[in-house]
This record gives C-alpha cells, sequence and structure tokens, in this order.
C-alpha cells in the first residue's frame, strides 16, 4: 500500500475542528471505552485507532484527535519499555509491549502496553513522538466505538473458558479486518467489520482457504497480514502460521463464504511471521516482515498479481523470492512511518525494547 | 485517636521519611506522605496565597515541577522519568494521584519543591512502599489434557491447567518436549506473542507447530516431525514460572507418554455410544466416545434437547476425555432425546466433527462452513420405565 501524504494546511484549531466533525460523523460518541486488554493497533481515517481487546473480544475505535500535520522526524526512543514503565509508575519487568502502529496523519508512534502480566493487567496506550516524549493516553471522556467480534460458538458452559486471541488488524475500504486465534478449536477466521460500526452491526467470518502442497489448507490461522493493491484492486497478503504467504482480494472476501486464497510465497522455516508492511522503492513494490528466529525479509512482489498458486510439496522457498536483511535483528514491531522509512521496535540483548527508525531496504 | 491507632495508621501507611541532607521534615511547615487509603502523595501546610498562586497557574507543568513522583532509584540506575497523574489542590493541600494506582509490594519516591513556592528550602524527598495484597495459596500445575499417556503422534494442542492465575510473557521458555534419549525436541510449540490463556489465565493453550504436523508441509520436511509413532517423549514444566503474583510455581511438572499412529478420523457421533437416564429420573446421560476428545471444547460443546427443549443440568468429562455425563437439574422429561453438537468439537488431533485436520483438494466442496450445533437424536428404549 503506498501512503498517500495530505497535506493540511489549516491552523491547528481548523484540524481540531476537522478532527471533531469526522469523529461524530463516524459514528463515535463520547465517553471512556471500557478497554480491559490492549492488543493489536491498526490506524484508521482520520486519526482513528483501532485497538482490538481480546480479553473483552471486542474491537474498539477511538479518535485520537492526533490528525496531523505530518511529522516526518525520525523516531528514536532507547529503552522505550523502562520509560513507559516510568510514566505508568511500574517495573519494565512488570509491563508487556504488544503492538505498534504509526498513525500515517502524525508520523507518530501508538504502542499498545499491558501493564501487570496477570489477569488483572491494565491496558495501557502510549504515543511516543519524534522529540522522544512517551505520553500515555488518558482515554477518559474521549470519542470512541466498540463492537463485539462475531462468530464466538454458542457456549452452555457457565463459566467458558474460551477466548479468541486477536493476531493482527488492518483496515482497508472502509473495513477492519480482524485475523483471531482461538484457546480451543482450530482455525482460520478472518473477521471483516464494517467501519463506521454502528452503519452496519456487526461483522462477518470469513473463512480463507489456501492451496498448498496438494492439500487444502483450511484451519491454519492467520499471523499477520498487510493490504496491497495489484492493478488497482485492493488485496490483503495474509501470512500464516504454516509460512505461506497468501494474496486474497478484498473484493472476494464476503461474508460467510469461503474464499480460496492463493499461496504465492513459502517463507521458509522457522519462520513465525510477526509483521509485516508493504512498501515501494525504485518503482518497485516490496513487502518486508518481521520473523520470530529468523531476522526481517524483503519479498519481490513482481508477478505477484499473476501467481499461481503453489500446489506442490516444497523442497525448498518457492514463489516469491526474497532476501534476509541481516543488520535488522531482534525486530518484535514493525510499521510503515512514509516513503522511505519504517519504524521498528528491537529487543536488545540486555531486554531493553528500542524503538528505531529505519530505512526502507 | 489513640497513640495505638496512630501507630497503626503509620505502619499502615508504610511510609518511610528518607530527608535529603539539610532537608529535616520538621524543618519546614510543610509535610509529604503517602496515603494509602487514597493511593496518593499528599503536600500539607500550604498557605492561602500558596494555593492560589497553584491554582491560577493550573498548567500541568507547573504543578508536575512541585511535586514529582516517581518508581524509587534503585542502586547505579539512573532516575526514573515522573509518573503520569493528576493535581488536585483543597484543604491547604496539594495531592497527586497517579493515573495508575501504585501497584502493591512495591517502592516509589515523591519530591516536593517549595523553591517553586517561593520558599527557599531544600526539596523534601519521600520515599515510600505500598503494601502487597493479601496472599493466595501457591500455584501449581493441576493437569496437562490430554490426560491419556499415549497420544497420537499429530497431536495439536495440549492444555495446561494451573491452580491459580499466571503470568503473560514467559510461557514458551518454560515448558519444553524431551525425547527418551534425553535430548529436547527444538521448538515444539507455535510460538504466539498473545499466549492463548483463559480468561482467568489459570489454562494456557499450547499448539504443537502445525507446519511439522500436516504431511508435505515445509517445516515438516525440513525439521522433521515433533513426536513418532512408538517413541516415548516426557513433557516438561519448569517451576520458575511466574504465577500473576511473581512466584514461581510450587514444583516442577512432567507429563510422561508415548506417542501412537497418527488420528486421521473425524469424530463422529453417530459412532457414540449413549447410556441414557431413565424418565422421570436425573441419572446421568453418559455418552462413550471411540477415542478421546478435546478437554477444553468437551465442556461446552455438547447440549441435550428432550422434546425439542435444551435442559439445563452439570456437565463432567469423563476417564481420558474419552466419555461425558450430563446430570440434568430436572428429572428427565419423557419424549424425544437429542444432543446438539458443535461441529468444531475436535479430537486430541484436530479432526474436528465437520471435517478432518487434512482436508483433500478433491473435497473442497464438502466442507461445511458453519458453526450451527448439529443435532444427533438419541437413542431411548432401553430407558423407558
Amino acid at each position: 500500500m503506498i501512503r498517500s501524504r495530505l497535506t493540511l494546511l489549516g491552523s491547528a484549531l481548523a484540524v481540531l475542528a476537522l478532527s471533531t466533525v469526522s469523529a461524530s460523523a463516524a459514528g463515535l460518541s463520547k465517553g471512556t471505552p471500557d478497554i480491559k486488554s490492549a492488543g493489536a493497533l491498526a490506524f484508521g481515517p482520520d486519526g482513528v485507532l483501532f485497538v482490538g481487546d481480546t480479553a473483552s473480544g471486542s474491537l474498539f475505535a477511538v479518535a485520537t484527535g492526533d490528525t496531523g500535520p505530518f511529522n516526518s522526524g525520525t523516531l528514536k526512543v532507547e529503552n522505550l519499555g523502562k520509560k513507559i514503565a516510568d510514566a505508568i509508575g511500574t517495573e519494565r519487568e512488570d509491563i508487556l509491549i504488544n503492538d505498534l502502529a504509526i498513525n500515517p496523519k502524525s508520523g507518530k508512534a501508538y504502542v499498545s502496553v499491558s501493564r501487570g502480566k496477570g489477569p488483572d493487567a491494565t491496558p495501557v496506550i502510549v504515543r511516543v513522538d519524534n522529540s522522544g516524549k512517551v505520553e500515555p493516553l488518558s482515554l477518559e471522556n474521549v470519542e470512541f466505538a466498540k463492537t463485539s467480534l462475531p462468530g464466538v460458538p454458542e457456549s452452555s458452559a457457565p463459566r467458558n473458558a474460551r477466548s479468541e486471541a486477536i493476531t493482527d488488524l488492518a483496515y482497508v475500504d472502509g473495513r477492519v479486518f480482524v485475523a483471531g486465534l482461538s484457546n480451543e478449536e482450530f482455525s482460520s477466521r478472518l473477521i471483516a467489520i464494517p467501519y463506521p460500526f454502528a452503519d452496519a452491526g456487526k461483522g462477518t467470518s470469513i473463512e480463507i482457504y489456501h492451496g498448498a502442497h496438494g492439500k487444502f489448507e483450511t484451519k491454519s490461522p492467520v499471523r499477520t497480514f498487510a493490504a496491497y493493491e495489484i492493478k488497482g484492486e485492493p488485496h490483503l497478503l495474509a501470512a500464516y502460521t504454516c509460512t505461506p504467504l497468501v494474496k486474497l482480494p478484498v473484493a472476494a472476501l464476503k461474508p460467510g463464504t469461503h474464499y480460496k486464497g492463493t499461496t504465492v510465497a513459502e517463507l521458509g522455516n522457522r519462520n513465525k511471521p510477526l509483521d509485516m508492511i508493504v512498501y515501494n522503492k525504485d518503482g518497485h513494490d516490496f513487502l518486508l516482515l518481521a520473523n520470530s528466529a529468523r531476522g526481517v525479509m524483503k519479498i519481490k512482489t513482481e508477478g505477484v498479481d499473476t501467481a499461481e498458486s503453489i500446489t506442490s510439496r516444497v523442497a525448498d522457498k518457492k514463489g516469491q523470492t526474497y532476501d534476509t536483511i541481516a543488520e535488522l535483528k531482534g525486530v518484535v514491531q514493525l510499521d510503515s512511518l512514509d516513503k522511505g522509512h519504517a519504524v521498528v521496535l528491537v529487543q536488545a540483548n540486555d531486554g531493553a525494547l528500542n524503538l528505531e527508525t529505519i530505512d526502507l531496504p | 485517636m489513640t497513640i495505638k491507632h496512630l501507630l497503626l495508621s503509620l505502619i499502615t501507611l508504610s511510609m518511610l521519611f528518607a530527608p535529603r541532607p539539610n532537608c529535616a521534615a520538621e524543618q519546614g511547615r510543610f509535610a509529604v506522605r503517602f496515603d494509602a487509603s487514597k493511593g496518593v502523595v499528599e503536600v500539607s501546610g500550604l498557605n492561602d496565597s500558596e494555593i492560589k498562586a497553584l491554582s491560577t497557574n493550573p498548567a500541568p507543568n507547573t504543578l508536575a515541577s512541585v511535586l514529582i513522583v516517581r518508581v524509587a532509584t534503585k542502586p547505579d540506575q539512573p532516575q526514573a522519568s515522573p509518573i503520569v497523574g493528576k493535581y488536585e489542590l483543597a484543604d491547604k493541600k496539594l495531592q497527586f494521584i497517579p493515573r495508575y494506582p501504585f501497584v502493591a509490594d512495591s517502592d516509589y519516591e515523591a519530591e516536593f519543591h517549595p523553591s517553586s513556592l517561593g520558599e527557599n528550602v531544600t526539596p523534601y524527598l519521600i520515599s515510600f512502599h505500598v503494601k502487597p495484597k493479601g496472599q493466595t495459596p501457591p500455584t501449581t500445575v493441576v493437569a496437562v489434557y490430554p490426560t491419556s499417556d499415549v497420544l497420537p503422534e499429530n497431536q495439536l494442542k495440549l492444555y495446561v491447567q494451573f491452580s491459580g492465575p499466571m503470568s503473560r510473557g514467559e510461557a514458551y521458555r518454560r515448558v519444553r518436549v524431551r525425547a527418551d534419549d534425553g535430548d529436547l525436541v527444538e521448538r515444539p510449540f507455535l510460538e504466539l506473542g498473545e499466549e492463548l490463556w483463559n480468561p482467568e489465565m489459570t489454562r494456557l493453550t499450547l499448539l504443537f507447530d502445525p507446519g511439522r504436523i500436516k504431511r508435505g508441509l515445509k517445516p515438516r520436511e525440513e525439521e522433521g516431525p515433533i513426536l513418532e509413532s512408538g517413541k516415548r517423549y516426557s513433557f516438561e514444566i519448569d517451576p520458575a514460572w511466574r504465577d500473576a503474583s511473581n512466584r514461581p510455581l510450587i514444583k516442577p511438572f512432567r507429563k510422561n507418554f508415548r506417542a501412537s499412529a497418527p488420528d486421521e478420523t473425524q469424530p463422529n457421533p453417530k459412532n457414540w455410544r449413549f447410556e441414557p437416564g431413565k424418565i422421570g429420573s436425573r441419572d446421568p446421560l453418559v455418552i462413550h466416545f471411540p477415542e478421546p476428545l478435546d478437554a477444553a471444547m468437551l465442556q461446552h460443546a455438547i447440549r441435550v434437547e428432550a422434546a425439542g427443549q435444551v435442559l439445563a443440568g452439570r456437565t463432567e468429562v469423563g476417564a481420558e476425555e474419552a466419555s461425558w455425563r450430563f446430570s440434568p437439574d430436572q428429572p428427565w422429561p419423557d419424549g424425544e432425546l437429542a444432543i446438539l453438537v458443535n461441529p468444531e468439537l475436535e479430537d486430541r488431533a484436530g479432526n474436528s466433527v465437520a471435517r478432518p485436520f487434512e482436508v483433500d483438494a478433491v473435497r473442497e466442496g464438502s466442507v461445511p462452513n458453519s458453526t450451527k450445533p448439529l443435532r444427533y437424536p438419541i437413542p431411548r428404549e432401553r430407558s423407558r420405565r
């Protein structure tokens, strides 16, 4: 996805007014969102931040009021985990950083955090700007909307232990796509929720198939995905737990349907995809994929539009080719900043989490 | 207030004054303290003009330079940045209310700068400890499901049940699978940042890496299967794993098991054996499965219907998850008896009632896409009085 940068000519006041108008137009209302856990993050239109809440099985849309102007400065905070812990009055060891998203309107980083590690952990969303300021957001009296995730099976148990972890979010063309992973049944549930939430009620589940290895891989959950335009048509490129990279045209993802995605790449072993972005460099589109163990991969997209599904047994990596970016080590979170840069959260050897801006390779 | 009460409240506050040199608390007219009952830091002794000055210039930056609260500084560590919160002025007092409550059993410090008010005295520094919460019993592993000591080599999940809530973030460092030659199986589980817990965080779901279970997938070709039929393994839990109160587990845990041939058959309720309770009694309905089913899903995937009504009652999962029993709250009514089964109910290898774990391409069209319960009538002739 190539981001078009909005040029903001108005004064700060005009920007503020704009955000208020768009917030109410988007079906948001003022109050304090009862977010139980802040996990996956993604930005929607006009500085609206989508927050996946695994603990309550919900998706929140929160107007950050941060609608620009875009500041293309470098984001860099050493030991971000410690700075966040300081601000929220606890120790670095007692927080978990769950996700990172860059607001495309402002270039500021948003980080979702758990304060505490047990079931009573408090959700926190932190904003980081390019001066290095670390600011936990107050969620009191903000414009927000909430929708609960559909598709949770009926239960007769008084205390259902089932939960669904939200592994990734993306906003594409008026819909929020949510990838979920249950702690019980093994399934591939991609949920599409129209935004504004109020306009369309609950979202629907789409079941994704992808051809692989002479088998239909029916149930493997999606780990991370990114929006990508192929010949002007929005697509999702989804990385699965079992390593394939699959393309899915957004238009075909209709409620209540099965869809058979096209496997366009096999990304090798020990490669648990963590986070993925799409960018353009020198006229070519690339994917940048952070992995749990094998570093960051730069994947060519040439031919992805015409790629035939990989259906044979795979002896080695297949489909789109990639390079591993050796110098990017310990990347645990990744998002696009601007045309030439991405922001990464890097785990250093001493356990510190550093926020860094990198040149797109 | 009696002396005893005063002492008690001082102890309750767990407040320690650690004055800097030339900054004894008695020197000035101010007092800085942590009020444990309200969870706030309070400066008292301000006069009217100081209150007025602070109120008329209530910019957070001003107040934040007068009273700073932070996590206690550790030896050889830089000072922490201030904690976020709000300030309130009332009754000749300045209060700092942290946005997130102070954490139990933790140390903090507060700095009050009278110089910001025009008082030429050195800053006050206090440190305080927040009381630990009441102790709950230490945590232990209660069970690991499946409970059988024979698992199919394509076993998909393990559930670890704890006696109390655990902490997130270290699960994959604390579990391992060891082959009987003593070697560890490398990365047997799918490692997910989210970790798959139940809401109370007393049960963790571990997924064996599906890429090494499914045949023909690259991870399995390269790294081999995790479990191999005929071999013996142990699943081990490191007691260093911390619970929600940051305490290690009472003891290590080990489950020994043998791997058997892969299970590629779907559970089929038509092959289940039913022992219905007698009409008019509250005897349990018992269902025997030909193979163990998913321990977690059995808690809620089957419901019982009699005469068109879903019945309320108590469910129990039997030994080695190979049977299930339902004791109705009310005596069994007459009329047709049936079970409603969630088609997502899985066996140990992830084959569900709706479909097998590995689906052949040719069968694409045969896969239903619904979580709507499937209804199976239960033969009941034998149960009639």
